[in-house]
Parts: structure tokens; sequence; C-alpha cells
């Protein structure tokens, strides 16, 4: 049976560090990229440009919303996961376990065996 | 300035983009650090450019007009600039301003004033000395300068050759003031070569032709011509016996007075000189320059003159640089034309000119 969340599936890269910088708190635009470069080890660097041409896709699919904060600096909005895009990412990770799994699964099937 | 190239790139965006996420993205660029960080945001802007133009057509949605609506005004982006911006278009607008107010100050190789009051840069902006304002118009109209007037070198020519006049114009500017017309028996004095206490056409400055050379006595015609063609001479030669008496030299001053057509106390090269277009343009400036300017200005002309519809066609027809204004040269070079034109038809006509 296809989830709703199955849609949006599978994401994209930049997507998916999005989604899962935002799976534990609120976040303004430039914390996300700061922590989307510590989740990679500094490997995946994400743009102002690309940042919010994502968030503006995700916000009008209804994956994340702009919620309210008590920053005091005007030009920072936070930004959250809605329901459904806790579902989508969480149907991502399941969906990667998968892969992961499978791959493990394939790999131990090649791995050659002694004589 | 790399700052300055971003936000025209975020300027660039749509307008729905920018006024959602443009705080926001020039924020991340203002915390980035390093070279290498800064031209990686300046390329990812640049991508963002092109992607949300070909990609996102879907988020911009154009502005509904109701149908009912008069439409006075409409700007293309309703983006409200912030203050701060305004506060540096202002500023800049300024510098720019002051730059160019001080190029134009100082080009040419020295200081001048501009027409807007500003010498330089500063609170003191125009020094006026008032005592000099009293009794003065509030405007003047300065005539052109002598040097532009077309007359000049014929007028300086004339006053070399015709002796009376380098007499009597002692400092060689072409105008008999009124203390050179005082001074005149005394100048004329100075030009009796034989001492006898008169002037001949000679001494007046009178050559017989280049290839006369008939008898002496046939060059009494020349000499009379000569007396009577010149009109500070006929002036001066009040019996018109072809000689200038001692008498007449005393009374020289007032003879060369009548030639003050346009009663200023000066003689002017267009009261002296022989064509009668000169004479005739003397006159008409005495009669018609209100200001004493020494030219007519063509819109200043009194309505309730007689002549004045004729006069001012032709007043019109002499300005040729068409300013409105008609300088003596100009009238003429006109009235000049016109006689010649008369003859010319004369001639064709068969008539006496």
């Amino acid at each position: 049976m296809q989830r709703p969340a199955d849609n949006f599936l599978p994401l994209a890269p930049a997507t998916l560090h999005i989604l899962l910088s935002l799976a534990g708190e609120k976040m303004y635009g430039y914390a996300i990229m700061q922590e989307v470069a510590r989740q990679s080890e500094g490997r995946f660097k994400l743009g102002p440009g690309t940042l919010y041409d994502n968030l503006q896709r995700l916000m009008k699919q209804g994956l994340v919303e702009e919620t309210s904060s008590d920053d005091d600096n005007p030009r920072r909005r936070y930004y959250r996961l809605t329901g459904l895009g806790r579902g989508v990412f969480n149907a991502e990770i399941d969906r990667l376990r998968g892969v992961v799994d499978q791959a493990q699964a394939h790999l131990k099937s090649l791995r050659p065996r002694r004589a | 300035m790399v700052r300055w190239l971003y936000i025209r790139l975020l300027w660039a965006h749509p307008a729905e983009f920018r006024r959602r996420f443009g705080d926001e993205m020039l924020e991340a660029f203002d915390l980035s650090a390093g070279f290498r960080e800064t031209v990686r945001l300046l390329a990812d802007g640049l991508l963002s450019l092109s992607r949300q133009w070909i990609l996102r057509s879907e988020f911009r949605q154009p502005a509904a007009t109701p149908a009912y609506e008069l439409i006075t005004f409409q700007q293309i982006e309703p983006y409200k600039p912030r203050g701060i911006a305004l506060t540096e278009g202002g500023l800049a607008a300024m510098l720019l301003l002051i730059g160019i107010v001080n190029a134009i100050n100082h080009g040419g190789g020295h200081a001048r004033s501009l027409p807007i009051g500003m010498q330089r840069f500063g609170l003191g902006l125009i020094k006026i000395n008032r005592s000099d304002l009293e009794g003065k118009p509030a405007v003047a109209v300065e005539a052109a300068k002598d040097e532009d007037d077309p007359m000049r070198p014929f007028a300086r020519s004339y006053f070399r050759i015709l002796h009376v006049l380098a007499a009597l114009d002692a400092d060689g500017d072409l105008t008999i003031s009124a203390a050179e017309i005082a001074n005149a028996p005394a100048a004329l004095r100075q030009l009796d070569r034989n001492h006898d206490g008169k002037l001949s056409a000679e001494e007046c400055g009178f050559l017989p032709p280049g290839d006369f050379t008939g008898p002496p006595r046939l060059l009494a015609p020349h000499r009379g011509a000569f007396m009577r063609d010149n009109p500070v001479l006929a002036a001066l030669d009040t019996d018109h016996d072809g000689e200038i008496s001692a008498a007449e030299i005393a009374n020289s001053p007032a003879a060369l007075m009548a030639l003050d057509l346009d009663h200023d106390g000066n003689l002017s090269p267009y009261e002296v000189l022989p064509h009668p277009a000169a004479s005739h343009a003397a006159g008409i400036i005495g009669r018609f320059d209100v200001s004493d300017s020494g030219v007519i200005f063509i819109e200043g002309l009194p309505k309730d003159d007689p002549d004045i519809d004729s006069i001012r066609r032709l007043l019109i027809a002499a300005d040729r640089n068409r300013d409105g204004l008609v300088t003596r040269g100009e009238l003429v070079i006109e009235l000049a034309s016109r006689a010649d034109m008369h003859r010319l038809r004369a001639l064709e006509n068969g008539t006496k000119p």
C-alpha cells in the first residue's frame, strides 16, 4: 500500500540534508547551512540560493513551514518540519535503510570465500 | 563591492522570491568569510538566478488587476526599498553631484563660479559687496563685445586712412569720446604740417588716385568729393569750401557733436563711417536702444511708435543669428544690402538710384 509520503521519494541530496537539519528543531537559513556542513563533515556545502530554492519548494509542497521565534534579528525566519514533512523524511530514511541493507547483502554475497 | 554585486544578483531574482528570501540570503552572505567562500556564494547566486527564471515559473504569479480599476500609475515591482537603501542611494547621489560640481568648477585651468551660485564647497558660497548693488538695476544686459562686431575691421582701416579720425581718436579705441571731442581743436592743429592755420584735404588724409597723371588743378573735384563724402570732414568743413579753416578748427567740438546721432556724447564708428547705412543704423540704434546697451531688443520695441511695424520687419531681417538682439553691425549690413538691392533694381528699371 502506497503512503502519501512515497510520492515525494526519492529525495534529492540537498532536500534530504535540509529535512535532516530540521528534524531536530526549528532553524533559520544560515543555521541550516551550517548544520548541513556539519552533518557532512564539510563535504557538502549548501549555498543560500540552493537552500532557499529548496525551502521555497518544500513549503509549497507542505513539507516545511515557517514558524515564529524569539530571535531579535528581524532578518531571520525560522523553519520547521510539518507532519507531512516528517513523514516524508522518515519514509526516505526507511528507503535509504532498505537500500543500505540491500547493498550490504549484495556485497556480502559477492565477498570471495576462502578456499 | 562584492556585496554590492551580490545585492544586484538578488535584485535580479523574481520579485516573489526576492521579497521572501532576499534578506536571509544577504545575511548568509554577510556571515560568510574568506575569498573562496565569497566566490562560491556568488556562483551560487548566479545559479539560483538562472534556476529561478528558467525552472521556477510556477512560483511567479502575475498580479491580477481588477477590470474596473483605472490604472493611473503602475510599476513593475511593488517592492518598497528599505530605509537604509534609500539613505545609501541619496548619499551616493549627493557624492556624485558634488564630484560633478567640483569637476566643472575646476575645469578649464581656473576656478569659475557656477550659474547655480556655488563657487566652492563650503558655507560661504558667494561673496557679495552690497555697496556695488546700490543704485544699479537688478538685471543688466551686456552687448556683444566690440571684437565680435563685423564692421570693426573696416572701421579700423578707415580710422587709419583718415588722418583727422586718427588724430581725434587719441587712445585708438575707434570711438571719439567726449574728452577727445573736447580736445579736437588741439588734435586737429597737429595735422597742420605747413602751419598755415587750416587743414587742406591732403592734410586731412586725401591721396590722389594712384594712376592720376594730369595737372594738379584736375584734382580739385576729387578733393571736394573727399571732403564731402567723409562725414567727419563734411561736419568740420561747415562752409564746404574744401578746407577746414582755423575758425572751423576752433569750432570743431560743436561740429563733431552734430554727428552724435544716438546722443551718447561719443562718436562710434557707425556715426563717422562714410556709408549711409552706417549713419542710418546709428540713428535707429539711438532711437530704439531703450536700455542704452548699444543693441536693440526686438521684443522690447515700443508699441506706440508710428514706424514700429516697418522697423520691426527691418530688425527681424537684420537679426541674422536669431538671438532677438540686433547689433549695429547686423543693422548696417542689412541696411547696406537693402541699399544695394535698391540700386540694382533702379539700374534694371532704367531709373535713377
